[in-house]
């Protein structure tokens, strides 16, 4: 029976639990002269991206070489997608290759559920459509619990999720996640990037940021996708930037412990000034190195290697 | 079909028509019902069917049949659907237009009547209201009313402009027909997969609002103020949508309306899992929605339930949800459906023991009126099918046993398609005969072509 990430409800908190701790390991692994291990030798890992990514394949594909496993890359270009090639072909050649585990790319909602149920081994969701980013929540998960030292949970800890929460797949794992772990969520943006029915979120909502602002731990930013403009969502994006971007200013009136992230890409001059993507309060660059460990957490865990004994992965 | 017409006792069932209630036998012989008394001899020459401890009702007629032929024979053929049809009780299938080519003029009309003597049921077919159901130019609906199309739609879309419906609907007034409405603003539907709601929110999937069915509903019912045209409102999805036609109906306005069985039975709570199978348009709404639906099916607001019977193959449902093909097929299945889900809004017990059916006279009167007469009216096909079973009537027929629970399956299905949402719905009510002019295509609850 194998066992895949689509979803963070696919956690136990215990799962939850042995992730973050296992992360930990590897970030100690990543911060050696020779940051590989030989966990997966002979293991083969195919990333199947759909959609463009930069930092999300290469996080996994650095990854998976740390632990040794063999990596095989799909990108849309280059593909027979193009030919008219369906998702479940497309899968299932991949599976007949020879590949172990895949990580998964897609800009359909529910895309990565649907591979999984047509396949026999595990699938890593890395985003799909609107609905999850599973390891992005992860990642942001013990990045902001190692800042706060907050141990194994995030009680107390008030996170604004703030910008186009509509068409973010980060957004709808972290907010699982964080709250979770004890965290207090509240997303910030205009109506129309905020879903109109968030009766089964564990959320507090505002169209404030001004309001938010002084009381958050976190500040979390989400890209603007611009790519939706053509719905006419916003009038511009500097229309956007004047009520939602995170400037020095109005950093200056959050609490001075308060950390700001963001999944990436940035868009410097939309959602947060270069400023304040560069300041000490900014954990952006943070999230990425912790992304690699988490990530091979990930990995390693889905192969089933981790029995509670970590002398295993040497 | 050419077959012998053979004659037929119906003996010891409980007929229910749309003259109520009552024990009676049935003796039917050249396509017609030659008696009907409440005891009938035994004579030589006839069949007897033992009706005991079931219902006789008029055939069903669905108002809402996609046959896909011509254009997708893969998915369906008039002749499946018909077959499917038969299995569903239904002895007259109302199909819709958007077929490929469009039936939008005399020669696609000529063409599909042809196919349709073939066929084991009666097949009636709507016409589109705008060439090619672009939205554009009317059709020459006087012209395919004249070969028997009695009802128009561009159905799998609303006519999107106003001053078009509003000119389509005089011109449908002056010939005696009927349009209807698929009722659905294409700007706020927004391309989007499955309603807007909680569940779209914690899918991330884009959604349909309710607004986009309710403006486009309460646009018509002011456009036929205007014009005094009849006007069939399709698939009614949510519950906003079905007091607009109710106050609109109490006011006298010349409106009908249809519920489908996927919108009584399913709600969006269906999709949570991406299942592609409940994807249909219009979408499976939330349960207050599907609550507001049986408030109005009590409430007598609906004049028929409709299948939007949409087969469609294997490769249009096996992807993602969004680029999934919407809609599921319906005829096999909808009566067990509407009838199980009638029990449990009722809260009747299982197997309850008293009397024929669980359900009282008016509710079994009520519910068989949406299934079999009142859509027959609507289509305009009630000398033929819907009408009591009395002397002199032609012989379209159903008989069902209205206490069987059972489950559809997948090799329960001759539709060619196979996508059907009730695989895990308890159903009640077994179709056991259907009788097509006087032919028994339905015998114990198997084909017999």
């Amino acid at each position: 029976m194998h066992r895949s990430l689509v979803s963070i409800s696919d956690l136990t908190d215990e799962d939850i639990t042995e992730l973050m701790e296992l992360s930990r390991v590897f970030f100690e692994v990543n911060s050696r002269d020779i940051p590989k291990v030989p966990a997966l030798r002979g293991k083969t890992v195919a990333t199947l991206f759909f959609e463009n990514s930069t930092r999300t394949r290469l996080s996994f594909e650095l990854a998976a070489t740390r632990l040794s496993a063999d990596v095989l890359t799909f990108t849309l270009a280059s593909s027979s997608v193009s030919k008219g090639e369906s998702l479940r072909d497309t899968a299932e050649t991949i599976e007949s290759l020879g590949a172990d585990l895949i990580v998964m790319r897609h800009f359909s909602s529910g895309s990565v559920q649907l591979v999984s149920s047509w396949l026999d081994i595990p699938l890593v969701n890395a985003g799909d459509g609107a609905h999850e980013h599973p390891t992005q929540a992860l990642l942001d998960a013990v990045t902001i619990m190692d800042h706060f030292e907050a141990g194994k949970r995030l009680d107390g800890i008030e996170v604004a999720i703030i910008g186009d929460v509509l068409h973010s797949r980060v957004a709808r794992s972290n907010v699982q996640l964080l709250s979770r772990l004890g965290a207090r969520v509240t997303l910030v943006g205009p109506p129309a990037l905020l879903p109109t029915d968030l009766s089964l979120w564990p959320v507090k909502v505002s169209n404030s940021l001004e309001e938010v602002l002084p009381l958050c731990d976190v500040i979390y930013l989400l890209r603007i996708q611009s790519e939706r403009f053509s719905e006419s969502l916003m009038p511009s994006l500097a229309e956007f930037s004047k009520d939602f971007a995170l400037t020095h200013d109005r950093l200056g009136r959050a609490k001075k412990t308060a950390i700001v992230m963001h999944p990436g890409p940035i868009i410097r001059g939309v959602e947060i000034t270069a400023e304040v993507a560069d300041s000490p309060q900014s954990l952006i660059r943070k999230q990425v190195s912790n992304g690699v460990g988490v990530r091979m957490a990930v990995l390693y865990w889905l192969f089933g290697a981790y029995q509670g004994r970590l002398e295993s992965i040497w | 079909m050419v077959t012998p017409v053979r004659k037929y006792l119906v003996r010891g069932g409980t007929v229910v028509d749309s003259t109520g209630v009552r024990r009676a036998d049935l003796l039917l012989a050249d396509g017609m019902i030659v008696a009907s008394e409440a005891e009938i001899e035994r004579s030589k020459g006839y069949s007897e069917i033992d009706a005991r401890g079931l219902i006789v009702s008029p055939g069903f007629v669905d108002l809402h049949t996609h046959l896909r032929q011509p254009g997708n024979e893969k998915a369906e053929t008039i002749l499946s659907g018909s077959q499917a049809g038969i299995l569903g009780g239904y002895t007259a299938l109302v199909a819709m237009p958007n077929t490929s080519p469009t039936i939008d003029s005399p020669e696609a009309v000529s063409y599909v009547q042809h196919l349709a003597k073939e066929a084991p049921l009666d097949v009636y077919f709507s016409g589109a209201i705008t060439k090619g159901r672009l939205g554009e130019g009317l059709t020459e609906m006087s012209k395919m009313a004249d070969m028997g199309i009695r009802i128009f739609t561009d159905d799998g879309a609303g006519v999107q402009n106003g001053q078009l419906m509003r000119r389509a609907l005089e011109y449908a007034k002056g010939i005696g027909v009927t349009l209807a409405q698929h009722c659905e603003d294409a700007t706020l539907a927004n391309a989007g997969s499955i309603n807007e709601g909680a569940v779209s929110a914690i899918l991330g999937v884009k959604g349909i609002p309710n607004a986009a069915e309710d403006v486009m509903v309460a646009r018509d019912i002011e456009l036929v103020r205007l014009t005094g045209a009849r006007l069939h409102f399709l698939h009614i999805s949510t519950a906003r949508s079905s007091a607009m036609v109710q106050m609109a109906k109490a006011e006298g306005l010349p409106i009908t309306a249809e519920v489908t069985p996927h919108h009584l039975v399913l709600s969006d709570i269906n999709l949570m899992d991406f299942n592609t199978m409940f994807k249909v348009n219009p979408p499976l709404r939330s349960d207050l929605d599907r609550a507001g639906l049986w408030k109005a099916f009590f409430g007598g607001v609906f004049d028929a339930v409709a299948t939007d019977h949409a087969p469609h193959q294997k490769e249009a449902k096996d992807t993602t949800l969004d680029a999934a093909a919407f809609g599921m097929i319906g005829l096999q299945g909808a009566f067990g459906a509407v009838l199980g889900e009638l029990h449990r809004q009722l809260d009747l017990p299982h197997n309850g023991g008293r009397g024929m059916s669980d359900l009282s006279d008016e509710q079994l009167i009520h519910l068989i009126s949406l299934f079999t007469w009142k859509p027959a009216r609507i289509a305009q096909i009630d000398e033929v099918h819907g009408g009591p079973l009395l002397s002199a009537r032609p012989a379209n027929i159903t008989i069902f046993d209205p206490k069987v629970r059972w489950q559809l399956s997948e090799q329960d299905l001759v539709s060619r398609s196979k996508n059907s949402p009730y695989f895990d719905t308890d159903l009640v009510g077994k179709i056991m005969y259907t009788f097509v002019n006087g032919e028994m295509r339905l015998k114990e609850g198997e084909l017999c072509l």
